[in-house]
């Protein structure tokens, strides 16, 4: 493995939503929107498997110093989710879905990458 | 304490803990469950704020004693839940769960032993009230131990035959039956002598009262057959210094009358084992504004209040008059039942509330109504209204009415000392082991619960006694409720006496003792 080097907080997000996406293809997820963004926030993984919709949270952490990365997914968070989970499916047609919502933790210290997938956490 | 471990994710451990309601204890199993998930630390099954809070104490005892607090969905069930947990005792027992599900803690010997323990923040096992109650309920409940803080160790040793394993940090409990064996049970082969049958010297005694020898007397009887009594007399004439040597004259607690003593007291952690087990009997003085909850016992959960508190001693109400009359009313169900009932939404709880009233009080609202040498200045109303705030019902729980008048100038000044307490100690036991023996088929021990149909069984009197009674109360106006009273009296003066049947004299000395009714109502 390389060592990793990110210049800001915002590559390292982005780093670790590519390595979540990488994640959930491979376990037969379909990706239905990257960074779905609104006035409120944005969800940074809208998947589907079957007939589950899945909104997922990446959290990526360097270490668990500060605890760990889904540690950090707080009530307050879990909130702004779920209101733009909303706005999602008033856009969109998804009505015989069961939905979901997940968390992904990435670890990158110590030249190894770790991936824990928590689901329909909240 | 069980763990079931589903591929080293999942874990399960029950541990084993008590609740108190009023002097009663559960048991109360603690389970801890660890689960994948994002982090949450929840505790279910009824628990008050400071059990809920115990989440953050627990959260740094384990890391501050250098145990990983795990990073899982942590849920503790409190059981069973309806019974509502109350106090920061459960601390030590979640945490030993929270360390047994993640296997730091192994064995399944803790299932014979009740945990209990404060943490504070660094992992010290910090003292708890209600030891005593806890330790009563694990040996009621068969438990072959219990696990407490260091400090509370003496107090839990009064209780014989359970194991008691003192833990004064959080690690201890991890090495009690841990990789590294190292239990260490607290032996209380001293608890004998945390016994004592000696009787502490009081700093006080009756002889340094002046005069009042009426008084003196009256006490006797009364704390010889357990009556209850109001003195009345202008002020500074002594009443409260009497009422304050009436402990000194009764017998010290016997062994289970400590431990009934030290069980009220554990609740609200007011035990001190410096010197022994108490063996004065309490004395307690509510001031006057005291409120209902302090006085029987209250809250939203119960704790013991003031007539509790003087189980087996005295309760002294100081100016009675001034007490709220809410207040003293509530007196009438503990005097008759000697215990008392409190119910709230969720609970009712009994407290044992056996205690003699002492009560006294002015005369008038300026003091001196009667008093030869001064002047009394009320009004008859005012002095009527004054009365009138002890009301019928609560006078007629109170077998002896005392004047206290006050002293002459002679008597004052003169240094004679009066008798001591020990020898009116001597006399007061002679006279209730006669009432024990007497009473051994009854369900009580005290003239003063002779009623109804006792009264003629054990009262009865001689035919010129009878004449000299009716007498006495064609004259005197007495009510009824007195007739009962002065037979009350006269049967403790008899046994003061050491004789079995009640005399002439006996009646004729207990007759004036009602010499206030009518008087002072």
């Amino acid at each position: 493995m390389f060592k990793m080097k990110f210049k800001n907080k915002r590559e390292i997000g982005r780093w670790g939503e590519i390595k979540a996406k990488k994640f959930l293809e491979e376990k037969g997820y379909k990706i239905i929107s990257e960074n779905f963004r609104v006035k409120q926030g944005e969800i940074d993984l809208i998947v589907t498997k079957k007939k589950n919709l899945v909104f997922v949270e990446v959290k990526t952490r360097k270490t668990e110093f500060f605890g760990p990365p889904q540690a950090a997914v707080n009530f307050k968070k879990q909130k702004k989710i779920k209101t733009i989970a909303k706005i999602f499916l008033m856009r969109n047609r998804y009505n015989n879905y069961i939905k979901r919502f997940d968390v992904i933790s990435i670890i990158y210290g110590n030249d190894k990458v770790s991936i824990e997938h928590f689901k329909n956490t909240f | 304490m069980k763990v079931k471990s589903k591929g080293g994710i999942n874990m399960l451990a029950v541990l084993k803990s008590c609740s108190l309601l009023g002097i009663k204890g559960f048991i109360i199993r603690v389970e801890v469950d660890l689960n994948r998930g994002l982090p949450a630390f929840d505790i279910v099954g009824l628990p008050d704020t400071a059990v809920r809070e115990s989440r953050e104490r627990v959260k740094s005892a384990i890391k501050n004693s250098g145990y990983d607090f795990p990073v899982k969905r942590i849920t503790i069930n409190l059981a069973p839940a309806n019974i509502k947990k109350i106090g920061p005792h459960f601390d030590l027992a979640i945490a030993g769960g929270i360390l047994a599900a993640q296997n730091i803690i192994k064995v399944k010997e803790l299932d014979d032993y009740l945990i209990v323990g404060e943490l504070s923040l660094n992992g010290d096992v910090q003292k708890v009230n209600g030891i005593l109650p806890m330790v009563l309920t694990a040996k009621k409940n068969k438990f072959k131990g219990v696990i407490l803080p260091e400090e509370n160790k003496l107090e839990a040793s009064l209780v014989e035959g359970i194991e008691i394993i003192p833990v004064s940090h959080i690690s201890d409990l991890i090495h009690i039956f841990g990789i590294n064996k190292r239990k260490s049970v607290f032996n209380a082969q001293n608890s004998n002598k945390l016994f004592s049958k000696k009787v502490k010297n009081y700093e006080i005694d009756f002889s340094e009262i002046k005069g009042q020898h009426e008084a003196k007397r009256a006490i006797e009887i009364a704390v010889a057959g357990s009556h209850n009594l109001i003195m009345v007399g202008p002020p500074g004439v002594g009443k409260t210094m009497l009422a304050k040597r009436i402990p000194t004259i009764m017998p010290p607690l016997l062994k289970e009358e400590q431990l009934e003593v030290s069980r009220i007291q554990s609740i609200l952690g007011k035990v001190n084992l410096a010197n022994g087990l108490q063996t004065q009997r309490p004395f307690r003085t509510p001031h006057h504004s005291i409120t209902a909850a302090s006085m029987i016992g209250g809250g939203k959960i119960p704790v013991p209040g003031e007539i509790s508190l003087a189980h087996k001693g005295v309760l002294f109400l100081d100016e009675i008059s001034e007490y709220r009359r809410k207040v003293l009313e509530l007196l009438r169900q503990p005097l008759e039942e000697k215990k008392v009932t409190i119910s709230r939404s969720t609970m009712t709880v009994d407290f044992p509330a056996e205690f003699m009233l002492i009560a006294s009080s002015n005369p008038c609202p300026c003091g001196y109504y009667g008093d030869p040498r001064r002047e009394c200045h009320c009004t008859i109303n005012q002095v009527r209204r004054y009365r009138n705030k002890i009301s019928g019902p609560l006078l007629d729980r109170i077998d002896l009415q005392l004047e206290v008048p006050s002293l002459d100038v002679n008597e004052l000044t003169e240094y004679k000392k009066g008798e001591k307490s020990k020898n009116i100690r001597k006399r007061v036991i002679a006279a209730q082991k006669i009432q024990q023996f007497r009473y051994k088929n009854e369900n009580f021990i005290n003239n003063s619960h002779l009623s109804g149909k006792n009264l003629y069984k054990y009262c009865k009197l001689h035919k010129n006694n009878k004449i000299l009674l009716k007498k006495a109360i064609k004259e005197l106006g007495l009510s009824a409720r007195a007739y009962d009273r002065i037979l009350r009296v006269a049967r403790t003066i008899s046994d003061l006496e050491g004789k079995e049947n009640i005399r002439s004299g006996h009646l004729a000395e207990a007759i004036q003792y009602r010499r206030l009714e009518g008087e002072i109502h």
